[in-house]
C-alpha cells in the first residue's frame, strides 16, 4: 500500500483499523442477489416500497 | 394573460414547463429559455462513460415536444434578469450574438449548475487531466479515454483508475459511486479486471454519506449504517478508498489531496473520473437603476436565494434545524422569481462539515438529484398555477427536503442477467433528528443490492424519458 490513507481489506489483519468494523457479502448473499426468481419477487417488492415513499410525496398545500 | 418564463430544461425546468402548460392552457404563455435544445437524462451517463449505453439513448430534442405542447422555446442563454422595473424581463443572448428581452410575470430559475472545474487546478476534461460524466460530451470523452485504457490492459499493461470527487465541497458522490462500480463491472466483463488497480477518493466524512449525512436502514433484524453497506461493496470488489479528502490539484497522471486530519497524499492514475464542485450559472441581476444586485439575490457560490434561513450557515452543525430549509422556493425580495432544482441555494450542507488544519473546508454539498429537482419544479409550477388561476397572494404549495423522501438507484453494472444496483429509499432527504432517533423514518428508509435493482434503474430510464418527452399519460408518472 503506497499511501496510509488508502483503505482496503485485501489482507485481513485482526485488530487493524480496517478490520474493526466491516461487512463482506457471503457466497450465498452474492448468489441470491443474482438469483432471478428471487429477484423477480424483489422487483415487485421494490416497486411497492418506492410507491410508499412516493405516496408520502410532495406538492402539499401550505399549512397556513 | 400571464407570461411564465422557465430558465433551463433539466428535470426541474422541464417538469415545471410541462405542468404549467397543461394547467394554464393557451390563455397564458409558458416560455422556456435554454442554450441547449436537448434534454439529457443525466442518471444514465454513468453507462455512457463506460461504453455500455449509446449516447443518443440518453437525450432527445425538446423543440418538437414543446411545439406539440404549445410551449414557446427560445434557444439562448439567459444573461441578465431585471426584476425591478415595471416590465420585468430576462435578457437572452442567442448563438448569433443577438439579444432579446423576454418579459415575464413569473420566472423560474432552473438553470442547473455551472461545473466549477477551475476550483481545483488541473481538474476537468477541457483544461485539465481528469474526466467527468456530468454532461453528455464529457461522458463520451470519458468513454473514449476509458476504452483506451482497456486496450492497454488487453495488451497486458496494468492501469490505475481513480474515481470520486475532485474538490472538498463537491457533490454527486452517488454518481461517482455508480461510475466506479460500473467501471469495475465492465472491466470484469471485458476480462481485464486483473490488470486494474481501482481507487475511490471522496470528500465524504465516511463512505456511504453521499452528501445526505449517511443513512441508517433496517436489515435482517438489525439497524445498520449505510457506511457498512458502501464499504462492503468496495471490499467485495477489491476497490481501495480514500475518504475525507480534498483534492488540491490534478496533474497529468496524478492528484494531490489533503484530508481532514491534515495528512497529505498523492494518487497516481492512468485514468481518472472526478466530479467537480458546482456553482450557480452566471446570470447578472440588474435593478431599476442599473446596479448589479447579484449579492442580494444569490449566495457567494451563485445559487439563488429562496425562502431558506441563510443565517443558519454560520451556526455549528449541532444547531442546524429543519426549518432552515426552503419550502416555497421563491426569492424573499422578488417573490415572483422562483428557483428550482440545483439552482436554489441550500441554507447549509446536510453532512457535518470538517476542516483540514489549514482551514480547507471538506464537506459534501447537498445533492439535488433528478427526483428532488422534479418534485421542486412540479411544486413551484403548482404554486404559480394557483396564483395565476385562483389569484392566490403567495405560493400555495410546499416541498421541503426535510419532509419529502427520495429514491436513489445506484447502478453497479448494466446487464439484464448479471447486472446489479443498490436501491436506496430515504425519508426524508434531510435527516430530522428532532423527529426520528436515526434521522429518518425507518419504515420508508430502505436499502438493498441485487439484480432487481438494475431492472428498476433500467425501467426508470425509459419511464422518465417518456415523461420528459411529455408523451401519452406522462402526467401520471411520479416526479
Amino acid at each position: 500500500m503506497e499511501d496510509k490513507n488508502v483503505k482496503d481489506l485485501t489482507e485481513y489483519i485482526p485488530y487493524s483499523k480496517e478490520a474493526r468494523s466491516f461487512m463482506v457479502p457471503t457466497k450465498y448473499t452474492v448468489f441470491i442477489r443474482m438469483f432471478i426468481p428471487w429477484q423477480l419477487v424483489k422487483f415487485i417488492y421494490y416497486n411497492l416500497k418506492m410507491l410508499m415513499v412516493l405516496s408520502k410525496g410532495h406538492g402539499r398545500f401550505m399549512d397556513t | 394573460m400571464a407570461s411564465i418564463v422557465v430558465l433551463g430544461t433539466g428535470f426541474a425546468g422541464n417538469t415545471a414547463a410541462l405542468n404549467l402548460k397543461k394547467e394554464l392552457g393557451d390563455k397564458h404563455d409558458v416560455i422556456v429559455v435554454s442554450p441547449r435544445k436537448n434534454f439529457s437524462y443525466v442518471p444514465s451517463l454513468v453507462w455512457v462513460g463506460v461504453g455500455s449505453m449509446q449516447p443518443e439513448k440518453t437525450q432527445f430534442d425538446l423543440e418538437p415536444i414543446y411545439k406539440k405542447h404549445g410551449i414557446i422555446f427560445k434557444e439562448g442563454a439567459a444573461e441578465e434578469i431585471h426584476p425591478d422595473s415595471r416590465d420585468q424581463y430576462v435578457v437572452v443572448k442567442y448563438s448569433d450574438g443577438k439579444t432579446e428581452q423576454i418579459k415575464y410575470d413569473y420566472l423560474i430559475n432552473a438553470t442547473g449548475p455551472k461545473l466549477n472545474y477551475v476550483a481545483t487546478p488541473g481538474l476537468g476534461p477541457d483544461a485539465g487531466y481528469s474526466d467527468s460524466i456530468c454532461t453528455l460530451p464529457h461522458a463520451v470523452k470519458t468513454r473514449d479515454n476509458y476504452l483506451k485504457a482497456v486496450e492497454k490492459m488487453k495488451q497486458g499493461k496494468r492501469q490505475k483508475f481513480v474515481v470520486g470527487t475532485g474538490h472538498g465541497m463537491a457533490t454527486c458522490q452517488g454518481a461517482a459511486f455508480e461510475f466506479i462500480h460500473n467501471l469495475e463491472f465492465d472491466l470484469n466483463r471485458r476480462g481485464v479486471r486483473r490488470n486494474a488497480d481501482i481507487t475511490w477518493i471522496s470528500n465524504e466524512p465516511a463512505l456511504g454519506d453521499f452528501g445526505v449525512g449517511g443513512v441508517v436502514i433496517k436489515k435482517n433484524g438489525n439497524l445498520v449504517s449505510g457506511k457498512l453497506f458502501a464499504e462492503s461493496t468496495f471490499l467485495e470488489k477489491g476497490i481501495k478508498w480514500v475518504e475525507r479528502a480534498h483534492v488540491r490539484k490534478v496533474e497529468e497522471g496524478s492528484l494531490d489531496y489533503v484530508n481532514i486530519e491534515g495528512e497529505e497524499g498523492k494518487l497516481d492514475f492512468d485514468f481518472s473520473m472526478l466530479i467537480p464542485p458546482f456553482a450557480g450559472i452566471p446570470i447578472a441581476y440588474i435593478d431599476k437603476d442599473g446596479n448589479d444586485i447579484k449579492s442580494q439575490m444569490c449566495v457567494p457560490s451563485g445559487f439563488m436565494k429562496v425562502d431558506a434561513d441563510y443565517s443558519s450557515a454560520a451556526k455549528p452543525f449541532e444547531e442546524w434545524k429543519n426549518s432552515d430549509w426552503p419550502k416555497k422556493y421563491n426569492n424573499p425580495v422578488y417573490k415572483n422569481i422562483f428557483a428550482a432544482g440545483i439552482a436554489f441555494a441550500p441554507p447549509h450542507p446536510i453532512s457535518k462539515p470538517f476542516k483540514a488544519p489549514d482551514g480547507t473546508l471538506i464537506v459534501p454539498s447537498p445533492p439535488r438529484t433528478g427526483m428532488a429537482s422534479g418534485i421542486i419544479g412540479h411544486t413551484v409550477a403548482l404554486s404559480i398555477i394557483d396564483i395565476v388561476k385562483k389569484g392566490a397572494d403567495e405560493p400555495t404549495q410546499q416541498a421541503s427536503m426535510t419532509e419529502f423522501g427520495a429514491i436513489c438507484i445506484t447502478s453497479m453494472g448494466k446487464s439484464m442477467t448479471r447486472g446489479s444496483a443498490a436501491l436506496l429509499t430515504m425519508d426524508p432527504v434531510v435527516p430530522n433528528y428532532e423527529k426520528y432517533k436515526f434521522g429518518r423514518n425507518l419504515n420508508y428508509t430502505f436499502g438493498d443490492i441485487g439484480l432487481a435493482g438494475h431492472w428498476v434503474k433500467y425501467m426508470l430510464h425509459y419511464l422518465f424519458m417518456w415523461k420528459m418527452k411529455g408523451k401519452f399519460l406522462w402526467q401520471f408518472i411520479p416526479d
